[in-house]
């Protein structure tokens, strides 16, 4: 009943290969033997780094990049929570901050960092179906959802750099027909494109 | 508390064990992670400012308005510390197969050249990390994706229990092969809650010092519980500024302090340079990486550096069920010999910001030694082939707050275990005999282990 102490088939092995050349099932599945022959195969040709898309999510984010590859919605952000525009899920906006000395948030932001030289900016939000939301930026900023007054915890995120946006995606999960303010701080960037959209349904 | 008492009894000079241990606190919000001691004024707003060196994304060289925290890259994994620790806490592991999540590093190492007097050296090209990201006009170095496989197996009482294997496949190498007898040695970001105190352990606590190494055991009071114990293991020595010095974190107890391990992480992971290590993760033979411009020499400078030190070395460990933390060890954890290799109780000798001499005993359970657990959980070279792995006993203090806190639970160096049953399954080498016991315990007993582990 105990575990095998040296099982190779089983136990962890490390492959030099192109990854996304790999044949996912099969290499999971492969006997040692075949793995040992994907050693010697060489890397591929360099790939087009600084256009390469941000493949790297674990999560399905052709949505969110569909609606990256489309012409965004410029709005000047709010640098008080009064003066914050309304934005909308499904769409993609390039929004212009204020420097982060001058914006007033509802509370927070939610991380204290060095913040010399940094942009921010506020957005109002309200959606119809309550649920998981993503809300998806090109650049690192720090991203705070505020519902009465109170930040919401994120669900999850995931980011990537080096490649095509969007770079940072953070989910929450949000009440129907509320007013939300979505903050976004700690960048040293005049704008952020940012879109909110739907989570799709967990596969079961 | 009887068992603590009876054990510190024995002990000439050292707090009594019953006093609760030092270090845990509950965590009200954990974007504010607490200090387990007071901080004076002075020293709050140093650690403060710790704080915020340790959340800030670095930016690139020469980035307007950024010119304390400039310099990331060219080659490197996160923009900040807090993308890998969240707040302090582990890093978040990977799921399933796909590509390796952020706070899952490879990192690099050649067989060591000369033995017990060479710094541990990193693959030839690629250096101490695998750097999966890079700024715009540098190739990245390479990707990693893992793989798992499903094993599965049964206790003796024929319940089943399942495991994952990873496999780990890296692609797109930017700068040609890796070394073929570079040590692949993906490892997730471990939490940082209680570092300091790790750190204020005696050494000869730690090494057996004068005492021989059954004064580890005699201070942690495992062995007088009956147990059986799982004397051994080795100190975690490491070649460092030319002499040998006691290794006590990282997943195989590299570093030899808190700011070791910090400088490292700002050179390996993020390209940040400090004034102890001046030079980032980019060997002579990367030429591109090379000749971009850095953000300051050094870029961490050394005011911002002693600040994120001193936010790292008061973080307290969280605490879920008061009763659990101060307590004594469940006696089958004992029984089973497992707090032969996670000792409950470690004595403690630090100062305080102010000067002040503290003494006290700390629950970590771990031995900070370093333990063979079996080639299942070996490293691999490039070729595959698993090279013996000695790895420092995990504290599993703080185990609670992970359970409670993660959508999933992703344990051991790798993060591959997903339960605390599974990082207990994977145990084999010298921990093999209470791996062993533990899965010919009937049901409900290893139920009622495995609640107390996710109380600590
Ligand atoms: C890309 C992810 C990543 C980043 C960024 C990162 N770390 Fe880590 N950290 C790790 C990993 C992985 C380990 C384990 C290293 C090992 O086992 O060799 C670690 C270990 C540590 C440890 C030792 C913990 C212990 O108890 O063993 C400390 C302390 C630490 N990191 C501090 C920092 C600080 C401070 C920063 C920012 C300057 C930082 N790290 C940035 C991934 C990261
Ligand atoms: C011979 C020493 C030894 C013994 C005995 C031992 N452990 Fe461990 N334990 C370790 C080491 C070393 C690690 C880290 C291994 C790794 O990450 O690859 C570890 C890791 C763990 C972890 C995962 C912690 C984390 O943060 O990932 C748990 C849980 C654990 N041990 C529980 C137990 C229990 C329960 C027993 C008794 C049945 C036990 N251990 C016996 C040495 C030991």
């Amino acid at each position: 009943m105990s575990l095998p102490e040296v099982s190779m088939p089983t136990a962890p092995t490390v492959t030099r290969t192109a990854a996304r050349a790999l044949p996912r099932r099969r290499a999971a599945r492969a006997p040692l033997p075949l793995l040992s022959a994907l050693l010697v195969c060489a890397a591929a040709g360099a790939p087009a780094w600084a256009q390469r898309p941000c493949a790297d999510f674990s999560w399905n984010v052709q949505h969110e990049r569909d609606l990256f590859a489309s012409q965004p919605q410029a709005l000047p952000a709010g640098s008080t929570p009064a003066s914050a525009p309304s934005i909308h899920a499904d769409r993609f906006y390039e929004l212009q901050l204020a420097p982060q000395q001058q914006v007033h948030f509802v509370t927070g932001p939610g991380k204290v960092v060095l913040s010399g030289g940094d942009y921010a900016g506020l957005v109002k939000l309200r959606v119809s179906q309550p649920g998981s939301y993503r809300v998806s930026v090109d650049a690192p900023f720090w991203i705070d959802m505020v519902s009465d007054g109170k930040m919401l915890a994120t669900q999850d995120f995931q980011g990537q750099r080096g490649c095509r946006p969007p770079r940072k995606i953070v989910e929450f999960v949000l009440p129907a027909n509320q007013e939300l303010w979505l903050q976004f701080s700690n960048q040293p960037r005049t704008q952020v494109h940012v879109t909110v959209t739907r989570s799709p349904l967990p596969k079961s | 508390m009887l068992l603590a008492a009876g054990v510190a009894a024995g002990l000439a000079g050292a707090r009594p064990l019953d006093q609760s241990p030092l270090g845990r606190r509950a965590f009200v919000n954990s974007r504010d992670p607490p200090f387990y001691i007071d901080l004076s004024a002075m020293t709050a707003a140093r650690v403060r400012l710790g704080h915020a060196v340790f959340n800030t994304p670095w930016e690139p060289a020469g980035t307007p308005g950024a010119a304390d925290h400039d310099g990331v890259g060219p080659l490197f994994n996160s923009f900040s510390c807090d993308e890998c620790h969240n707040e302090g806490a582990d890093g978040h592991g990977p799921l399933g197969d796909g590509p390796a999540p952020q706070a899952l590093v490879v990192e690099l190492q050649s067989p060591l050249g000369s033995g017990a007097t060479a710094a541990a050296a990193g693959d030839p090209t690629y250096g101490h990390v695998l750097n999966t990201v890079a700024l715009p006009g540098v190739r990245p170095e390479a990707s990693v994706e893992i793989l798992y496989q499903e094993r599965t197996g049964r206790y003796d009482d024929g319940s089943a229990w399942h495991l994952r294997a990873p496999h780990y496949v890296i692609g797109n190498l930017g700068y040609g092969p890796l070394a073929a007898t570079t040590i692949i040695e993906p490892r997730l970001a471990p939490q940082l809650f209680g570092d300091g105190l790790l750190e204020a352990v005696p050494e000869a606590i730690i090494t057996g010092g004068a005492h021989g190494a059954g004064r580890v055991g005699d201070v942690a009071g495992a062995g007088n519980a009956g147990g059986a114990s799982v004397a051994g293991g080795a100190p975690a020595w490491q070649w460092l500024d030319g002499r040998l010095q006691l290794g006590r974190f990282g997943w195989q107890g590299v570093s030899v302090s808190i700011r070791d391990q910090t400088t490292k992480a700002f050179a390996r992971e993020m390209g940040v340079t400090s004034r102890e290590r001046p030079h980032d993760d980019c060997t002579v033979l990367q030429r591109q990486c090379r000749s971009q411009p850095n953000g300051g020499d050094p870029e961490v400078s050394d005011a911002l550096l002693d600040a994120v030190v001193a936010f790292e070395q008061w973080l307290a460990v969280p605490t879920v069920n008061a009763a659990t933390a101060a307590g004594p060890p469940d006696p089958l954890f004992v029984q089973l010999g497992c707090a032969g290799c996670h000792r409950p109780r470690l004595p403690v000798r630090l100062r305080d910001p102010d000067g002040r001499l503290i003494v006290g005993t700390i629950a970590p359970y771990t031995d900070l030694r370093l333990h063979d657990l079996g080639m299942g959980l070996a490293d691999r070279d490039v070729t595959g082939q698993p090279v013996v792995s000695r790895w420092r006993t995990a504290p599993l203090w703080g185990l609670g707050y992970r359970v409670n806190r993660e959508r999933q639970l992703t344990l051991l160096h790798d993060g591959r275990a997903r339960s605390i049953e599974e990082a207990i399954l994977w145990h084999g080498g010298e921990a093999r005999a209470a791996r062993e016991s533990f899965e010919r315990l009937p049901r409900a007993r290893r139920q009622a282990l495995l609640a107390w582990l996710a109380s600590l």
